[in-house]
């Protein structure tokens, strides 16, 4: 695709069959420019001429033998002979039209039946050369167009929309482009960022917008939209939106799943999600706090053996799917306890203790508890310098707890403790 | 018709060929993952808990055994393979749970920890959302879902969510909505036995004949069991008026009882 002057050229030749012949390149290039178009703009339909070569094309465009995409009067251009197109439709010739025509030279055959050499000499090389390269005999350059290297796409709204289902099929558009853009380049993008302009009111903000990151890189547009949707639908908008922008603001190379189609696949059909866009998208709608996963740490507290860990991994090496692999590679925790003492810890625990009604000097918990197995004495001392303090409940105050394995009548198996010096029972965890 | 599978049945004076007796337990019409529980699995079509299918399991208000029953089958059917040439399917999301899980214990007993992920919401709608999203993933082997209350049109939508991928669906319920009827293929009542460990499953619905009598699952072998046995044991010799040895404690229960911490008195409290 060049700019030929005042027109856009599309070469497209060399891949005639790909697209499968003139219908294909036709119904493409409608479909383009139609979703492109802002909806209801009431912009005519573009106009097209086609020639052997890029200028002769254009002198067909220039004469007139040219067609709207669509609508009324839609088809395929004549196209009679080159040779006898009029001299002003070549770029080259324009200067000379007027001292052509008085010699009576009017059309592409009259001037090529002139001598050469004296053509040349007259008018310049360079409409000779124009000539050749119109009618194919000479090879011609254009400057393609080439993709920015950063994407940044602005989209003026028809009018000024208040709420984000309406900014929604405008948001699609972006996103759309934005694929267009990364697939040629094989790249996927890691962080985006959306803006947009409101209405200018006296005291209200001019622009507005966030952030979507994700962990791998992608290039799913229905994965990046429903993203989008779900940050649009909770954000608030302070004012009328009149123009919305996006831009990458990181993007990797993009190596497509390869082993995806190993994979177990729904009966019918439909698209699944990966594990990285699961957490993306619940973290999208419930918010990033609502998600947990667990690292093991060690310590002799209960309540530090586990440690959150953000289920994005934004801030680690295990962005790389080898990383995600790693986690999930069952192979390398075998099957059967790696730790025999880890079955002692109950599967439950409570984040803060509850404290315990105490009747007849026994702790109740759904009835009076039966005391099992214990005491446990554990210190809640820590290292110095460690960030991490205990965390207890109200009235608490000691640095040593009592564990002990109760039975309850109405719960099950549970952990318990109490501080020594009171009669202060807690409940901490529950055993399954 | 499936073909009933013969559970003791060769001598019964009425089994005539061609004959279906609706006291056996037909085969599953899908596939079936063993429970780890074999006393469960006698009683359930397919011997364990049917996949691709919604599992609904009601329990007292505050009893959490939830574990107790899922944990033998869910660590290893994280680490089972669907098919030939297939990866595995490690993750377990937990929906709603009641209280924070612990993931040392969970990995004492066999859980792959680190594809285990726990979403929190109050809305009971996001609560169904986000368990049809997890379903459709195909890293996620498993779901469990804490659902008190749902319209009968989203329990639909989930056993189609999770027949679409065949992973394991157990929704964990209050007793209170037992009277209630239910789209689930399989539905138990859970219980603590009220003397000694274990649990008392009631099998309320099956694809089979009604199951009149409970079935108790002992708590499962491990340190724990043995530690509460050598607890009980070292009870009963005081009563008796011996003071307890660690010479003399059963064979199996050394070692693990050594193994509890590093502060342990060797002595209970009097209850």
């Amino acid at each position: 695709m060049a700019r030929l002057d005042e027109v856009w050229g599309l070469e497209v030749g060399c891949t005639w069959r790909l697209w499968g012949g003139l219908a294909g390149v036709l119904s493409r290039l409608r479909a383009e420019v139609r979703a492109g178009a802002v909806p209801g703009g009431g912009e005519p339909a573009p106009v097209w001429a086609m020639g052997p070569t890029a200028l002769a094309a254009l002198a067909r465009w220039r004469a007139g033998q040219r067609v709207p995409l669509w609508g009324s009067g839609t088809g395929v251009p004549d196209t009679p002979p080159l040779l006898e197109l009029p001299l002003h439709t070549l770029g080259a010739a324009r200067p000379h039209v007027p001292v052509l025509a008085r010699l009576g030279l009017r059309t592409w055959g009259h001037l090529r039946r002139l001598p050469r050499a004296g053509v040349a000499r007259r008018w310049g090389e360079p409409l000779l050369l124009a000539l050749d390269q119109a009618l194919g005999l000479s090879p011609e350059t254009h400057a393609w167009r080439c993709l920015p290297p950063g994407f940044d796409l602005t989209r003026e709204l028809p009018h000024a929309l208040d709420s984000a289902p309406a900014l929604l099929p405008h948001a699609e558009v972006l996103l759309a482009a934005l694929q267009d853009w990364l697939r040629p380049r094989r790249r996927g993008v890691l962080a985006l960022r959306w803006q947009w302009a409101h209405d200018a009111r006296r005291d209200g903000p001019l622009l507005g917008g966030f952030e979507l990151r994700t962990a791998q890189p992608t290039q799913s547009l229905d994965h990046l939209l429903r993203l989008t949707r779900e940050h649009l639908t909770r954000q608030p908008l302070a004012a009328p939106v009149v123009a919305l922008r996006l831009s990458t603001v990181a993007h990797a190379p993009w190596v497509p799943d390869s082993a995806d189609w190993l994979q177990v696949r729904p009966a019918d059909g439909s698209q699944c999600l990966s594990w990285a866009e699961l957490t993306e998208r619940l973290g999208a709608r419930l918010g990033a706090t609502a998600l947990t996963r667990w690292q093991p740490h060690s310590d002799h507290r209960a309540e530090h053996m586990q440690r959150v860990v953000s289920p994005e991994f934004v801030a680690d090496n295990a962005l790389q799917k080898s990383g995600i692999d790693h986690l999930f590679s069952v192979n390398h925790c075998p099957a059967g306890a790696s730790d025999p003492t880890g079955s002692l810890w109950p599967t439950w625990v409570l984040p803060v203790p509850q404290p315990l009604a105490v009747r007849d000097h026994r702790p109740c918990f759904q009835g009076a508890l039966q005391l099992l197995v214990g005491p446990q004495r554990l210190e809640l001392t820590q290292w110095p310098g460690a960030s991490s303090a205990p965390c207890v409940s109200d009235g608490e105050e000691a640095r040593v707890r009592d564990y002990f394995v109760a039975r309850s009548p109405g719960a099950g198996l549970l952990w318990v403790y109490r501080v020594p010096p009171g009669a202060h029972w807690f409940l901490h965890g529950v055993f399954a | 018709m499936c073909s009933p599978i013969p559970c003791a049945v060769a001598a019964h004076p009425l089994a005539l060929e061609g004959v279906w007796r609706a006291d056996r337990l037909p085969l599953a019409p899908g596939a079936a993952w063993s429970t780890g529980h074999p006393a469960l699995d006698a009683q359930l079509p397919g011997q364990g808990w049917p996949v691709g299918a919604l599992v609904e399991v009601l329990q007292p208000p505050a009893a959490h055994h939830e574990w107790q029953l899922v944990l033998p089958a869910l660590a290893l059917w994280q680490r089972h393979v669907p098919g030939p040439g297939l990866p595995p399917r490690p993750g377990v999301v937990l929906v709603g749970p009641p209280h924070t899980a612990f993931t040392p214990a969970l990995a004492g007993h066999g859980l792959h920890t680190a594809a285990l992920l726990a979403v929190q919401a109050d809305d009971p709608a996001q609560r169904l959302w986000a368990c049809e999203q997890a379903l459709q993933c195909p890293d996620v082997g498993a779901v469990l879902a804490w659902l008190p209350h749902a319209p009968m049109a989203a329990w639909r939508r989930l056993q189609l969510a999770v027949a679409r991928l065949g992973g394991l669906l157990w929704v964990f319920r209050p007793l209170a909505v037992s009277h209630q009827a239910s789209p689930a293929v399989l539905r138990l009542a859970v219980q603590a036995v009220p003397t000694g460990q274990g649990l008392q499953v009631r099998v309320l619905k099956r694809r089979g004949p009604v199951l009149s009598t409970p079935v108790v699952l002992p708590l499962a072998g491990g340190a724990l069991s043995a530690t509460l046995a050598a607890a009980r044991w070292r009870n009963r010799l005081r009563r008796v008026g011996l003071r307890p040895l660690a010479t003399e404690a059963p064979h199996d229960t050394v070692s693990l009882v050594a193994g509890i911490g590093p502060r342990t008195a060797h002595r209970a409290t009097p209850v």
